[in-house]
């Protein structure tokens, strides 16, 4: 009986239909019904359901290029996620230098050696390459490298804006350079992690095995040994250089895909967020950001990440292209 | 005559399904066109619904978008057994209900009713009505030309219903003066409503 006296009345409803009694009536209803019932009525309505008002074409046309701006792959970065389509169209290009160099006399050969190879990972992105000597290198989100054709002939140099995460190859006789900004880091062969992007206002290295000398670029110049498990740490604005001892795998878990917290504050927490998934997120003030966030992320999409939050601080959030809308109910 | 018909739709609608469930593959492996045949078929269909249901027009808007920007996001998931219809709707389900329910205990959603039970008789046709959003924000500026007391007067009456006697009680003042004071503050907001040019010359009389 009343089932279908609350179906009538939902009909009515949705067909602008009702009247004001009938309404509170309905509205009665609803707030006594549990989420399942109400679920399966809605349920029950859609399964029957019928356009009566044909929506504006406006509408449709917004709602449609809003979908494709946000999921519409675009080719540039089709090519970039994958790592080994990538790693192979390099090593493509190595093996067509080293033909030239082979079959081309010694002068093209030193000009051609003198153009630069540019590795651009677009925002969102992370891509793995190979250089000449071996060398592994991870680089994330909108991050350059850059290197000259003749790359290892007498010295490994390359030039990083961004963040990288190297594996260099052991080699003596050749020391291997990175330019940054601000720091000049030369090894011999270690892992590390240099994490220099120029909208930052640090610049960080973190060093996993071996011994690396950072000097920095600017006067006075300053320069330090970093010893395994060491972060050398160069502040942009004081232009000091400082080092300290800690776990480095908060550094170096974007590598492994993972994101991992240990009583880091919010605000860190998103903009570590941000840096791994190129988005910008809008926090509203005075709320959460110094709140001390624990724990360890291993999902890939954006989304399931934010749906944790949104369940431990309860709030909305809304993803418009490239940036992140969080909100909270009063 | 009617069975050929009848057969005729059976086979039609046959060869819907067998095209749906094609998409639904595509879309699973990760075919764009797939999910463009899919979304060209069903945004239309979701976003009527959802505006009959929260009857706002931006909120139906970006719950499609969101519905189906996470279809893509999830099309790997997708369970193929199902109706595209019944699987876009177990993605939109949650969302539809807990904006349902903000909405009809919106205080002035009562209102916002009672302006589509006036308008209903007179000559405008559905497209042209107002949708609750578009109504709350034209009656939130009406408001702000009432006083303070005409204001809690209104509130009391029309938003949670209470009779003149009531709301007289409740603020100790005379049950004359409760009317009076509802009159002039209806005549005003029925002023400030008609200079949108929207014909609300029937509401709240």
């Amino acid at each position: 009986m009343e089932e279908s006296r609350i179906h009538i009345l939902f009909s009515k409803y949705l067909k602008k239909d009702i009247l004001k009694d009938e309404f509170i009536e309905f509205r009665n209803y609803v707030k006594q019904m549990g989420h399942a019932p109400l679920s399966n009525l809605i349920t029950s309505l859609w399964e029957d359901y019928e356009i009566n008002e044909a929506p504006s074409a406006d509408h449709i046309e917004k709602i449609i290029s809003t979908i494709i701006k946000q999921t519409k792959p675009k080719p540039y970065s089709l090519i970039l996620q994958n790592y080994r389509q990538i790693a192979a169209s390099i090593i493509l290009i190595l093996l067509c230098s080293f033909s030239a160099y082979l079959y081309i006399d010694r002068e093209q050969t030193r000009i051609l050696g003198e153009q630069e190879v540019i590795v651009n990972v677009a925002k969102g992105q992370r891509v793995g390459i190979v250089l000449p000597d071996g060398t592994n290198v991870n680089l994330n989100s909108e991050s350059v490298l850059s290197y000259r054709q003749n790359f290892g002939k007498e010295e490994r140099r390359v030039n990083l804006t961004g963040e990288g995460f190297f594996e260099v190859t052991k080699n003596p006789e050749k020391k291997f350079i990175v330019h940054t900004e601000y720091l000049n880091i030369e090894v011999l062969g270690t892992i590390f992690n240099m994490y220099a992007y120029e909208k930052t206002d640090k610049a960080e290295l973190a060093l996993v095995s071996g011994k690396v000398k950072i000097s920095t670029i600017e006067e006075p110049i300053q320069t330090v040994h970093l010893n395994a498990s060491e972060k050398a740490t160069f502040d942009k604005r004081l232009k000091t250089l400082s080092v300290e001892k800690k776990d480095i795998s908060f550094e170096t878990a974007w590598i492994s895909k993972e994101l991992v917290f240990r009583s880091i504050p919010i605000h860190e927490v998103f903009s570590k967020i941000e840096r791994k998934y190129g988005v910008i997120i809008h926090l509203p003030e005075n709320t959460i950001e110094n709140d001390l966030y624990n724990g360890a992320f291993e999902t890939e999409e954006l989304a399931d990440i934010l749906d944790i939050f949104k369940m431990h601080y309860q709030f909305r959030y809304k993803i418009k292209g490239d940036e992140v809308y969080i909100t909270f109910d009063k | 005559m009617n069975g050929i018909i009848a057969r005729i739709i059976i086979s039609l609608h046959r060869n819907i399904m067998k095209n749906e469930l094609l998409h639904i593959q595509g879309l699973k492996r990760g075919s764009y066109k797939d999910f463009t045949a899919l979304y060209e078929q069903y945004v239309p269909y979701l976003f009527a619904f959802i505006l009959d249901i929260t009857k706002s027009k931006t909120l139906a808007e970006d719950i499609v978008q969101d519905v189906f920007i996470k279809i893509w996001t999830l099309r790997k998931d997708i369970d193929e057994t199902l109706s595209f219809k019944s699987y876009l709707f177990t993605i939109a389900r949650n969302m539809i209900i807990s904006e349902f329910r903000q909405r009809i205990h919106n205080a002035e959603f009562i209102d916002y009713i009672e302006y589509l039970n006036k308008e209903d008789k007179s000559s405008i046709t559905i497209e042209e009505k107002l949708d609750f959003d578009e109504f709350n924000k034209l009656l939130q500026c009406a408001k702000q030309k009432l006083t303070e007391r005409q204001r809690e007067i209104f509130v009391l009456c029309k938003e949670t219903g209470k009779s003149p006697a009531e709301v007289a009680e409740q603020l100790s003042i005379s049950d004359q003066s409760v009317r009076n004071q509802l009159s002039i503050a209806l005549k005003i907001l029925r002023k400030e409503l008609d200079k949108y040019n929207f014909l609300f010359s029937t509401f709240f009389i």
